[in-house]
């Protein structure tokens, strides 16, 4: 693999130290994928994790309401667009600092040469189900920026310039395709991006045979260790465990940021 | 560790069906190889058709469906090597897995 790469976007906020999250995620990435991981970030960094750290400017921040706990949090989640032009590496793996990865799975994708996909399979270790998250009104599939896999080139190029030009109309296209316009979610702009750019929905992008494996919101992390993540979640009035072996996207980042917090 | 936290460990459950399917999907995302670019999904189709073909050169559609030129035989072989490492691993943490009884055992 010639300069191939990881790249991770972390932005610390007041509470949550983004950052030693994407030093955490890194340090699995070079474990199972023997890669390079670098990090793209508007905070003052200082790692030994990294590959590469890359400043970008600072931008405004966005929102996000745990439903879980009824709290709102500063959530610095954007810039993910500006990657295409920042990544240092010719293909790239971009996923987010809450994307552990466990084994390596992802690493036949990253070796074939198609110049962009993105993750739209989701895998939900507590009920067992494939599934994919629909996306507004339109019942569109949701994409997940959380893992995208690019090379340079004019296909990647235009879904990131059309996700940023989403972003920058973001009102519209919320009107548009019938979703919520809070918080600002890239997500959304890469579904949209996708849509379009795959001439409305002919040609999808997806990662094909890798479903990513999500945990929700209302699910808890009872250990967080160096292959495997122990989960907690409620199903008909019972609690379960669950030792998860595979990639694990985590969502619950309360419960996340508590278990990295105890370990350090 | 104290009475709340030993009730609490006590009320919690394991099920095995759940956990069962977790280990197929995990074992499953990585049945697959890569030839010559393309991204292959190892199936016993493919292996049995691939066999069909002996070592003739021949142009497959690969999962991402990009035409991909193969020598079929050198591909059955890696696709062969493959699946048996990934079944025999299979079976070994399934046999792991049928000893776990409860969640104290997760």
């Amino acid at each position: 693999m010639s300069n191939t790469g990881a790249v991770i976007v972390a932005n610390n906020t007041d509470r949550f130290n983004y950052v030693r999250l994407a030093e955490i995620c890194a340090e699995r990435v070079q474990r199972h994928l023997k890669i390079p991981v670098s990090l793209v970030t508007t905070s003052d960094v200082t790692s030994t994790v990294f590959d590469k750290i890359i400043i970008m400017e600072s931008y405004e921040q966005n929102q996000r309401f745990f439903t879980a706990t009824q709290e709102k949090t500063e959530w610095r989640n954007m810039g993910r667009t500006q990657v295409y032009d920042l990544t240092p590496y010719d293909r790239t793996l971009l996923l987010d600092a809450d994307l552990f990865i466990q084994t390596n799975a992802l690493l036949n994708h990253i070796k074939t040469n198609n110049d962009f996909a993105i993750a739209r399979d989701v895998y939900d270790p507590t009920t067992g189900h494939i599934y994919k998250m629909k996306f507004g009104k339109t019942q569109m599939d949701q994409c997940w920026a959380t893992l995208v896999i690019f090379n340079k080139s004019e296909l990647a190029r235009n879904i990131f310039d059309m996700a940023q030009h989403v972003l920058n109309h973001y009102a519209y296209y919320c009107r548009l395709y019938n979703f919520a316009d809070v918080p600002l979610r890239n997500d959304y702009a890469f579904t949209v991006a996708c849509h379009l750019m795959g001439g409305y929905g002919q040609r999808h992008f997806d990662i094909t045979g890798y479903a990513l494996p999500n945990c929700d919101f209302y699910t808890d992390i009872l250990e967080l260790n160096t292959d495997n993540i122990l989960i907690k979640y409620s199903k008909q009035e019972k609690t379960y465990v669950q030792r998860i072996k595979s990639d694990l996207h985590m969502q619950n980042k309360l419960s996340l940021f508590e278990r990295i917090n105890e370990s350090r | 560790m104290d009475i709340d936290n030993l009730q609490r460990q006590a009320q919690l459950s394991f099920d095995h069906a759940i956990a069962k399917k977790n280990l197929q999907q995990r074992i499953q995302s990585r049945l697959n190889v890569t030839y010559n670019d393309g991204f292959f999904t190892v199936t016993k189709e493919q292996i049995n058709f691939l066999d069909l073909l002996g070592s003739q050169s021949v142009v497959l559609l690969d999962d991402y469906q990009t035409p991909i030129e193969v020598n079929a035989f050198e591909l059955l072989k890696i696709m062969f090597q493959r699946y048996h490492e990934i079944m025999n691993e299979w079976l070994e943490e399934y046999e792991q897995l049928k000893k776990i009884r409860s969640a104290k055992h997760v």
